[in-house]
This record gives structure tokens, sequence and C-alpha cells, in this order.
């Protein structure tokens, strides 16, 4: 309804302006006269009701859906169709009036006056299709810049959903791997030595409902997150036995360190993982977090070698980690895994002890 | 008339798992643990070691994750399966359903008693395993090693990529050697195990299993036509529509055999 109203406003005024024009530059040449004030109002006329025909037929055909190239040789092409039509039907007038009116001067050549009328008309007619699908064009490219930025944002909102999901889940998630086998061990344990048994069911609800937790939690003390790897440990020692040796040490002064929860632990469960669940003899697993000037570094080392194909599985803990220590720290926090001899692997941890209020 | 018994393998890197399948085993007279492995280097050793006393197990208890080789890597090193092999896994779901038959069993650690009472009750060990039951193919033929030779109906396991297969040696029409490897012809998949031909030659009934030339050993029970061939060698074809050439030595050694 809007864009109808600016389109009878632009033709009504334009075509307007048109027949002025043609009326002062008639009047300038051969003085003001009814015929020139005839002839400019007609051709407006015409004009008019020519390019609301072209109009309707544009839109009948839907050249404005089309792309810019297709768009542009339709209207150059019905422009000197509707040009040629407008000059047939001027020329009926002019030659009607002429009839009806007969004045001294001669008619001027026929095919002449049709020729310039056509030139004259199609000229019209590309400046008014240039200016009628300009404003279409400039529509569409805003609306098409609009529905992009519509879909942009709608894509980094569902991003952030999936990421809070994901970080939800991983955060919360005990390997199941390690679930069940723990719980087979304990099982076993049952007949085998009942209060070790028991101290495993315990140790097994701590950890379950640390990892729970873990989830609504940005950061825990480091000292909670020791615990709950050396109750980890202690578990995994009933699985693998003498095959899995242990050793965690941290200052006290380093216990009160903020750390993400589940982070040293995601370290150590990779170490008995990759490392001593991969062979038989096993191994033994260090844990150390020492505190040092303006933070805290956490060192897990346990024997193995990287290994590149085991990455997509165990990357995706470690790559969750570094993200959420990096939030945590921003870029003075740092994960680094490496081969620290030919055998050993070495995890690194630094935490920044001030917690930047920025985040 | 008393059932007979199965004699069981365990094979897990936890000893408690093991001592908890045991103690469940318990319910089941019929099953008999005979022997049990930490790892597959032992567990090999264990299965070479029943082989050769006669008394191979009838089923395995098979971890799929343990350090070192899997039970999956121990399965595809072994010349032949035993009869029945039963995973026993805390949480691989994923890769049991790589399996392409169904014709494998599985437990979940924890294991329910009612589940391996099911999984037991199953078990009615197949005619060909019992120790006295030897193969047609194996008594047609002096066998002078002491190894038994491996008939129609021993299993291979497969693991050909992500897909894992029981393999029936009689399902094989045709073995190729490939560098390392040797390609086996069965139905329309030719995985690739990693053995030398002349390995599984000296394992396999040679009354059934022919060596056609250095490149392929073929199951006689398979070929479909025999013609002659240039230079007095042998051409068959086998049912799968592979045409295999003997070369000429073997071609005679094949014409002195059959000529009787």
């Amino acid at each position: 309804m809007r864009a109808s109203r600016a389109y009878w406003i632009c033709q009504l005024s334009g075509w307007s302006v048109y027949a002025a024009v043609n009326l002062l530059l008639g009047s300038l040449s051969n003085g003001p006269s009814a015929s020139g004030l005839g002839l400019s109002v007609g051709a407006s006329a015409i004009g008019l009701g020519a390019t609301h025909a072209f109009r309707a037929v544009i839109l009948r055909l839907g050249w404005l859906e089309r792309s810019v190239a297709a768009l542009a040789v339709r209207m150059a092409a019905g422009s000197l169709v509707t040009a040629v039509a407008m000059a047939v039907v001027a020329l009926a007038a002019v030659s009607a009036v002429f009839a009806a009116f007969p004045v001294e001067q001669d008619a001027p050549p026929l095919l002449l006056s049709f020729l310039g009328a056509t030139v004259n008309w199609t000229a019209l007619l590309l400046i008014w299709s240039g200016l009628y699908a300009g404003v279409h064009l400039v529509g569409r490219w805003r609306e098409a810049e609009r529905e992009r930025a519509q879909a942009e944002a709608e894509r980094w909102r569902l991003e952030a959903v999936a990421r809070g999901a994901e970080l939800r889940a991983l955060q919360a998630q005990v390997n199941p791997h390690f679930l069940f086998n723990s719980l087979n061990t304990v099982r076993a344990l049952i007949a085998e030595d009942p209060d070790r048994a028991r101290d495993a069911v315990t140790e097994l609800s701590d950890l379950l409902r640390y990892a729970l937790a873990a989830g609504r939690r940005e950061t825990v003390p480091l000292g909670d997150e020791i615990a709950t790897v050396r109750r980890y440990l202690a578990l995994e020692g009933l699985r693998f036995e003498h095959r899995l040796g242990a050793e965690v040490r941290a200052d006290p002064e380093a216990l009160a360190a903020p750390v993400p929860p589940m982070v040293v632990q995601t370290l150590v469960e990779n170490g008995i993982k990759h490392g001593i669940g991969r062979t038989p003899e096993g191994g033994a697993l260090r844990v150390e977090a020492r505190a040092e000037a303006g933070g805290v570094r956490i060192v897990v080392e346990s024997p193995g070698v990287l290994d590149a194909e085991a990455e997509p599985e165990s990357g995706v803990g470690l790559a969750n980690a570094a993200e959420r220590l990096r939030r945590l720290g921003g870029d003075r926090a740092a994960l680094v895994v490496r081969q620290a001899t030919p055998n050993t692997v070495r995890a690194e941890i630094l935490v920044p002890l001030a917690v930047p209020t920025d985040a | 008339m008393s059932r007979a018994m199965l004699r069981a393998v365990l094979v897990d890197d936890e000893r408690l798992a093991r001592v908890e399948l045991r103690r469940l085993l318990e319910a089941h007279p019929e099953v008999e643990v005979v022997g049990e492995a930490a790892d597959a280097p032992r567990a090999r050793a264990l299965l070479d070691a029943l082989a050769e006393a006669g008394t191979p197990p009838d089923v395995l208890f098979l971890d799929v994750q343990m350090p070192g080789e899997t039970g999956f890597d121990l399965l595809a090193s072994l010349d032949a399966v035993p009869p029945a092999v039963v995973f026993v896994t805390a949480y691989d779901e994923h890769a049991l359903r790589a399996f392409e038959v169904s014709a494998v069993d599985y437990l979940v650690k924890p294991v329910a008693p009612a589940r391996l009472a099911a999984a037991v009750a199953r078990l009615d060990v197949p005619e060909t395993a019992a120790p006295d039951d030897i193969p047609e193919a194996a008594a047609s033929e002096a066998v002078e090693d002491a190894v038994r030779r491996l008939g129609v109906d021993d299993r291979v396991f497969v693991k050909d990529g992500e897909r894992l297969h029981f393999v029936r040696l009689g399902d094989v029409r045709l073995f190729e050697s490939e560098g390392n490897y040797v390609r086996l012809y069965v139905g329309r998949e030719t995985p690739l195990v990693l053995r030398s031909l002349n390995q599984l030659e000296a394992r396999l009934d040679p009354a059934v299993f022919f060596r056609a030339s250095r490149k392929h050993l073929v199951n006689l029970a398979r070929v479909t036509t025999l013609e002659d061939w240039f230079g007095g060698t042998l051409r068959a074809v086998l049912d799968g529509g592979e045409a295999v050439e003997l070369s000429r030595r073997q071609a005679q050694r094949f014409r002195e055999r059959t000529s009787l």
C-alpha cells in the first residue's frame, strides 16, 4: 500500500515536471501557446499511461525477481517496445488534432516524426526504467542484507547455546568405561575384600557427586580438585592393582587457587587411558601442584607416547579443558601437553592467581 | 545323559574382573574355566598350549579393551578362533556394532547373572568343536606335524578396517597373496588378513585348500570348472567367478593327486 502510494507520488510528480519542462522549452522557442500546453500535457499523459501499463507488465511477468542482468535486458527491451507503441499513439493523437484543427503550417513527414518520437520515448523510458528498477533493487538489497544479518545473529545464538550445552555435558560427564569398570571391580571386591568394597563405594559416590556439581560451577579450589584426583586414582588403583603407581603432591599454598572443575582430573584420566592403560606392565603417574610467583603450576606426568591417532576422543577433553582455563585466566592461563622424555608425556597447566574481573 | 563340559578361557586385563567372572561362572557347572590370561600375548600362549595338549577351549570370554593389543587384535592374530567367543566389555557397544554378522554374543560389566545364564545356554558347542570329532578333511590326509590342520568349519577372525567378521574357512573360495597380507574371497567381501600365504597353507587342510600357484590358494570344493590351459597348465574357475591359473608344477601335482 505504501509502496503503491510512493509509486504514484513519484509517477505524478515526475511526469508533471516533464510536462512543465516541455511547456517551458516550447514557450521559449515558439512563445506561449494553447497548442504547446496541449502537447506538453498530452505527452505527459501518454507517458504516465504507458509507463503504468509497462509497470503492470513488469509485475505480471515477475521481472523484479530476476537477476540484475536479466532485469536490465528485459527493461531495455520493454522500454523499446513501449516507446514504439507510445510513438504510434502520440503520432495518431497529433494527426487527429491536426485533422480537426487544420493549420497553415505543413505537417512534418510522418516517418521522420515517428522515428524522432521513438528515439525520444525510448530515451525517456530508459531513464524511467533505470529509476524504477533502481528503487526496487535497492529495496531488494536492503532486504537481503537484513536477512543475512538475522541469519548470522541466529547462527551465533545457536552456537552459543550448543557450546553451553556441550560444556555442561562434558563437565558432568564421567567416562562410562571408567564408571562401569569401577562398578565391576566393586562387585568383585564385595566377596574378596568387603572393607575395600565399602571404601570404593564411598569414593565412587564422592567422585560422581563432584563431577555432577562441576557443571554448575565455574571454578573450585584446587584442593577440591586434588582430592577428587586422589579418589579417582584410588579407584583406578583397585582396577589396575600393581600396574598403577601414583604420586600426588601439592603445595599447601596452592590449594586455594581457583581452577575449573575436572580440569586436572581430565589430564589424569587421559594419562591413565593413553599411558598406563595401554601398557601391560603399567607405570607411575605423577601429579604435582606448585605455587609460583603469580600463579599455580600443575604438572601431570604419565608414561606414554603422544599419539596423533588417539586425538579425536582425548582431544575433545583437552580442548574443553583449555577453553575453560582460557575463560578463567585469559591469555595468561595455559595448558600444554608435550612429550617430556621419549616415554613420558607431560601435561602442564598454569593458572594465574589473580582472576581477571572482566570475565 | 550328562551334557558335555564346556572348556572356557577368560581373558581380561583386570584381575578382579576375571575373579568376578569366574565366580559368576561357578553357577554353571557345565562350564569349566581351564585358564585365564591378562593380555593378548599371554592369551595366545595359553591357547597354543591348550591346542597342543589336544584340549582347545570351546569358548573364549574376552575383554575388548586391553593394554597393548585389544581383544579384536588377539582374535585377528589367531589361526583359528575358538568355536564360541563371548565379548565381555564395560562400554563398547559401538565397537561390537561393527560386527557384520550378529553371530557373536557379548556381556556388559558388571555382568548380570541372568544375562550370563542366557549366554551360556546359547553356547551348546557346535559339533565340530568336540576334540575327538575330527573333521573329514583332516582325517583324509596324513598330517605329519603335531598341529591340528584347520578344516572347513574352523573360523578365522577378520578385522577389515572398521569392520569385523568371523569367517568360516569353508566359505572362503580363494586366498590371494598380497604383499604381507592375504586377501580372502568370501561371499561378496574380500577382506585382508595380516598373514603370509605360506603360513596359512601350513595350517590349512591340504585336501581342501590347494596351492594353485605362488600367489593363490584355492578351495577345491568351490571350483566349478577346470580346464586345460596353455603350456600344460590348468585354469580353475571358482563359483564366485574368479579364474585362477595353476602353475605347471602345481597342475602336474594336481593331476597326480586326482588321477588316482
